[in-house]
């Protein structure tokens, strides 16, 4: 397990960027979305592989539309939250871990 | 009866001032230092270019100021407004808050009244939900007092702003005409971070362009000289003073594009690479067709990314005043700070204790300067090595601006440019024009007259094409009407967003003609 801060953040966004090769825009507000993120909820955690039980249930989000809008209409961070809850209780499975944008209750 | 103008550019070091006559000839320059306060520098360098052309005072109608007060406030942070952040767009837009990915000093200057509210548009018009009015009022009555200045930013304000206006009525309701207001539909386009930092930064600079503007007037008025004033914004048109205080944020890059102006006005040339070397750094611009290329990156002004159009420069540590160490062994570092402003009592040649780039220029017969014999225990080797090593960091950042292996012309102004060789890397001839100590005060003296249009076109009845012709005919006769050539008219923006939201295929275009001051309205009695 390690922590993600800042820096790998900016780091992230570079190697993305690159990784990318122009695809989906420029990295820019995500990049600002993780920042928020980490400001307001603190580190991010990364788990190694070997930490992950074999039989966790594991879901990537990502985000389709044009980059053009959301770069005016940035995002609320409710989207993916909202997905991952419907897809739990529709599932009845708890992920792993949720990545939450919301502070806690 | 001849009619005269003034140009002045006020730099972080220098004021420097020129008078010209109808034919744009130079009837006198000065360079004087830049002052605490900004009007007395402005009077200095005004008195002595007056004193000197003998000219009535009468005659002289134009006075056209280009100045770095504003940026110099956003990249120290000092003089700034105290803000108000308003974002339009919420739920949307929450995840990027206002003020995320800009520096934390000025984020703790900027970021202490920021606010979210539900409303703002989608792509097409629609709204996302309704303005919150009721929460409006509220931070109206929570900031009375607090603050003198407010951003507002709606998201979607290029396609309709009508939340952002309610906004500001509802402001001027309950704090008063007095509480300036920046809308971001009238600073920015589409891109919500870029446009609301530059109107946060417009916000933020308010005070400083009325200092400057006033001290501006109360300088000629003191001289006795009823000119029409003009302030210098960053695409080298001129604006009037009631819109420079509206809308600071256009004067930030004035500086760089005056000077490259300047030069190509003086060497008569229309492509080139532009040196400005200054105390400090050498900035380092490309002409095309007389004007600057502008950059296509987004453009961060201390730290806040924006979108603005600028010039495309790259900036390098090095300029008269850069400080010279050398090590035990001969090694050595060239700046990248310097001693600036204080060369004359600094530098070696001088009597002063510190060595400059001026000194090794002085040391090997480059340049005649000050008393060389405080120079001569140097050892020549190691200064050549040196100067070698100060004309390789110019001729890199040349080739770095270059979009092509032909060499170009490259012209050299700025009090800085004596230190550089007759010939360069890269350069197919090196130019040196006259006057070019003060190139930034004649770019901003022969800055152009522009007129603008914004309306919207139903382009079901007339089509995109006779749209876009009307826009610019239109334009191109507000110029005229503001004093502009009609030979030297050309279109220097376009800009058409559709509104899907209404009906007829409706675009609002915005277009932008500018052109040279007339002779025929320099000769009219204004």
């Amino acid at each position: 397990m390690r922590k993600l801060g800042k820096q790998e953040i900016e780091d992230i966004a570079v190697g993305a960027a690159l990784l990318g090769t122009g695809g989906g825009g420029d990295p820019y507000i995500g990049k600002l979305m993780a920042l928020q993120a980490i400001e307001e909820y603190g580190e991010i955690t990364l788990l190694d592989v070997e930490e992950v039980p074999d039989d966790a249930l594991v879901v990537p989000s990502a985000m389709m539309g044009a980059p053009t809008v959301m770069l005016e209409k940035a995002p609320s961070g409710e989207e993916a939250t909202a997905a991952f809850e419907n897809l739990e209780s529709y599932l009845g499975k708890r992920f792993l871990q949720r990545c939450r944008l919301k502070q806690a209750e | 009866m001849g009619v005269y103008r003034i140009g002045i550019d006020v730099g972080g070091t220098h004021t420097d001032a020129v008078l010209l006559d109808q034919y744009n000839q130079v009837i006198s320059e000065t360079k004087s230092p830049t002052t605490e306060d900004v009007s007395v520098g402005i009077y200095t360098a005004m008195r002595k270019i007056i004193d000197e052309a003998k000219v009535p005072r009468e005659q002289i109608k134009y006075a056209m100021l280009g100045t770095t007060h504003c940026t110099n406030a956003i990249v120290e942070r000092k003089r700034l407004n105290n803000i108000a952040i308003i974002r339009i767009g919420a739920p949307a837009t929450l995840a990027v808050k206002p003020l995320i990915g800009v520096p934390d000093d000025l984020r703790a200057v900027l970021g202490k009244y920021v606010y979210l509210i539900r409303g703002g548009h989608e792509f097409d018009g629609r709204e996302i939900v309704e303005l919150d009015e009721a929460h409006l009022y509220q931070i109206a009555e929570e900031i009375k007092g607090k603050v003198d200045s407010i951003a507002i930013t709606s998201v979607f304000s290029p396609v309709s702003q009508t939340h952002e206006q309610r906004a500001s009525e509802i402001f001027k309701e309950v704090l008063g005409e007095e509480t300036s207001i920046s809308l971001s539909s009238e600073i920015g386009s589409v891109g919500l971070l870029e446009r609301e930092n530059a109107t946060i930064l417009n916000a933020a600079v308010v005070n400083v362009a009325k200092t400057t503007a006033d001290g501006f007037i109360n300088a000629l008025k003191n001289e006795g000289i009823e000119a029409k004033v003009f302030f210098c914004q960053n695409d080298g048109t001129l604006m009037s003073i009631e819109y420079a205080v509206k809308y600071p944020i256009f004067t930030v890059a004035c500086g760089p594009t005056n000077s490259l102006r300047g030069a190509s006005y003086l060497s008569e040339l229309t492509d080139a690479i532009v040196l400005d070397v200054g105390g400090t750094t050498t900035d380092i611009g490309v002409l095309v067709q007389s004007f600057p290329r502008e950059s296509s990156l987004a453009v961060e002004i201390g730290g806040a990314r924006t979108n603005f159009r600028m010039p495309d420069l790259i900036s390098i540590g090095l300029g008269g005043g850069t400080i010279i160490r050398i090590g035990e062994k001969g090694e050595f570092t060239i700046g990248p700070d310097s001693v600036g402003y204080r060369l004359p009592e600094k530098a070696l040649i001088f009597g002063g204790d510190t060595l400059t780039t001026t000194d090794v220029a002085v040391a090997l017969g480059k340049v005649e300067l000050g008393d060389a014999s405080k120079v001569a225990h140097l050892e020549k080797d190691l200064l050549n090595r040196i100067y070698l090593n100060m004309v390789n960091l110019v001729e890199e950042a040349i080739d770095k601006m270059k979009t092509s292996a032909a060499p170009v012309p490259v012209i050299l102004v700025g009090g800085g440019s004596i230190l550089l060789p007759e010939e360069l890397k890269g350069a197919s001839e090196v130019i040196r024009p006259l006057h070019s100590g003060v190139a930034n005060a004649i770019g901003s003296a022969i800055s152009q007259v522009s007129g603008q249009i914004e309306k919207v076109y139903a382009l079901a009845e007339i089509g995109r094409e006779t749209a876009l012709e009307q826009a610019k005919e239109i334009a191109m006769s507000e110029a005229i009407s503001a004093g502009a050539d009609p030979q030297t008219l050309v279109i220097v923006d376009i800009e058409d967003v559709p509104l899907a939201y209404m009906p007829g295929n409706a675009t609002r275009i915005r277009v932008k003609a500018a052109g040279d001051l007339a002779q025929a309205a320099m000769n009219e009695p204004v």
